[in-house]
């Protein structure tokens, strides 16, 4: 009999905790629906955002993350968990990103809830350094489209159409 | 603002306004119910809960983040007790130059929240469901130990005279064998039926016989493609001569703890009901692999004749679409596949055919 650890099964931890955290949505998105379960996602990407927005204020030693800062942030976060986004367009009114890989991989198919990581995560930094945003996820992979197209509304509108809005929390609470 | 809490106020849900800051501008009367008299106006969210003030501000800093509605817990005191909450917050207005952001939450007490009736719901259903399928499985072993009961009285009665009948026959057949004459030829075309006829009843009874009969099982190690060889030998001919061919995909399988006798009889009950289901001819395929999701051995036996009519369960006894069936085939074969620990299923097509699939589970072998 083959040894177990020679068995060619696609199981390594970050496969594992990619499935995991697909089975969790898909559980969700079953019980509850997909519109709770992207609540309870969010939850979950406003914390993350919330860590990886100190992280990197931390390391680049600044006490707010400037826009072109914010951009660069939220490729280079995707980069190193292995998603590869890009910045299609910049400006002062909106940050427009692409995408050709998802972090989660095919995981992420037919799984929309698990779209609020990134918009939670998008949206939280940026409305924490720049005091608000819109997050449109206009493409995205786990839709079925080939990439994903997100875009980051920097600046409110009076009647805002479509996309999540998120604000700086500290300047909330005053 | 007014008319949003106009509106809240006859919501049956329970509502509250706060300021970013927990401060409490608003509640509607279910607010109230919920939360107890001591939710008032101007006063913090922080009075009315267990929870320490470092969880309240990370909720409302949470909930001052976002329009959408997200998910958090509190703990409030009631009857000496605590229970749980469910608040979802969302930015109803954000803050500007000098006005604090407000928050609308809604609130609902853990116990009662919809995922966790869903929750609930959904395992009634799985009981009730359970419950249905044991009930249903109750009933039909009843009804199979009174048919077994009832068939094999029916096949004593029956065998004696049967046997008396077919003596009689005989003799009748030698008598008219000596005589040799032209005249005698219309009674030696009827002993011919008559014997067709005897055949027929015999078989029948032996199929009562098998079926009222409880399934012993020897088990033993059992090469199956070997098996299916054996089976499918003696009657490939009379198949062909059908119009049948016989194709045969049978993998490496390991060997399997089987009673052989019994497993032959069942395959070769599917092989002739499937050559009788294609009186134009076809193709008969026995298909045979090891399915490791199901850790089980799993042999398919699939024609390409005329399919089951919709609303026939051939399982059940004594149903059958053929003329001259018994309509014991079937619910032997599913006997003797359930005495394996095995599961018999099918899909059918009209016109297209039929294939049953038979599972017999790993575990059946290594248990025994």
């Amino acid at each position: 009999m083959m040894e177990l650890k020679e068995l060619e099964i696609g199981l390594e931890r970050d496969i594992f905790l990619r499935s995991l955290i697909r089975e969790l949505s898909g559980v969700l998105e079953d019980v509850v629906g997909v519109k709770e379960a992207s609540g309870f996602v969010s939850v979950v990407g406003q914390s993350i955002g919330d860590w990886i927005n100190v992280e990197y204020r931390k390391a680049l030693r600044v006490s707010n993350l400037s826009r072109e800062q914010v951009a660069q942030v939220c490729v280079d976060l995707k980069r190193r968990i292995q998603g590869k986004f890009s910045i299609i367009e910049e400006n002062e009114d909106v940050i427009v990103f692409g995408n050709t890989a998802c972090p989660f991989g095919d995981k992420v198919i037919g799984r929309e809830s698990m779209c609020m990581m990134t918009s939670n995560v998008f949206g939280h930094i940026a409305a924490q350094n720049l005091g608000y945003a819109r997050v449109e996820l206009q493409e995205t992979i786990a839709k079925g489209n080939s990439g994903c197209r997100i875009v980051l509304y920097l600046q409110p509108l009076p009647e805002p159409s479509g996309g999540r809005e998120y604000f700086r929390a500290d300047l909330n609470n005053k | 603002m007014k008319r949003l809490l106009q509106a809240i106020n006859v919501l049956p849900e329970a509502f509250i306004v706060v300021q970013g800051s927990g401060c409490i501008v608003a509640a509607n009367s279910a607010a109230r119910e919920l939360f107890g008299t001591h939710l008032k106006e101007g006063h913090s969210l922080a009075e009315v809960i267990s929870d320490p003030v470092k969880k309240l501000l990370r909720c409302l800093q949470l909930w001052s983040s976002s329009r959408q509605f997200l998910p958090a817990s509190l703990q409030i005191p009631r009857d000496g007790s605590v229970s749980t909450i469910r608040c979802d917050g969302a930015v109803m207005e954000p803050a500007t130059a000098g006005c604090p952001s407000l928050l609308l939450l809604r609130c609902v007490p853990r116990s009662e929240s919809a995922s966790t009736q869903l929750f609930i719901q959904l395992n009634e259903k799985i009981e009730h469901l359970w419950r249905q399928i044991a009930e249903q499985k109750a009933r039909d072993s009843d009804r199979l130990m009174s048919l077994a009961t009832a068939a094999a009285v029916f096949a004593h009665e029956v065998s004696n005279p049967l046997n008396a009948i077919a003596m009689s026959i005989q003799l009748l057949e030698a008598e008219v064998r000596e005589r040799n004459d032209l005249s005698s030829q219309h009674v030696r075309d009827s002993i011919v039926e008559a014997n067709k006829e005897i055949e027929r009843l015999t078989s029948l009874l032996r199929d009562f016989r098998s079926f009222a009969r409880p399934q012993f099982i020897e088990f033993q190690p059992t090469d199956l493609a070997a098996t299916l060889q054996e089976v499918l030998t003696p009657e490939v001919l009379l198949f062909r001569a059908a119009g049948v061919r016989v194709e045969f995909d049978i993998g490496s399988l390991p060997l399997l703890m089987l009673d052989r006798d019994k497993i032959k009889q069942a395959i070769l009950n599917l092989c002739k009901n499937a050559v009788e289901a294609m009186p134009e001819g076809g193709c008969l395929t026995l298909r045979g692999y090891l399915c490791k999701t199901t850790n089980a051995v799993v042999l398919e036996v699939s024609d390409t004749g005329i399919g089951i009519p919709e609303g026939i369960d051939v399982f059940e006894i004594f149903r059958t679409t053929k003329p001259t069936g018994t309509g014991l085939g079937l619910p032997l074969v599913s006997q003797i596949i359930s005495a394996h620990h095995g599961t018999i299923t099918y899909v059918t097509e009209p016109a297209k055919g039929t294939t049953f699939k038979i599972l017999l589970p790993m575990r059946s072998i290594s248990g025994l």
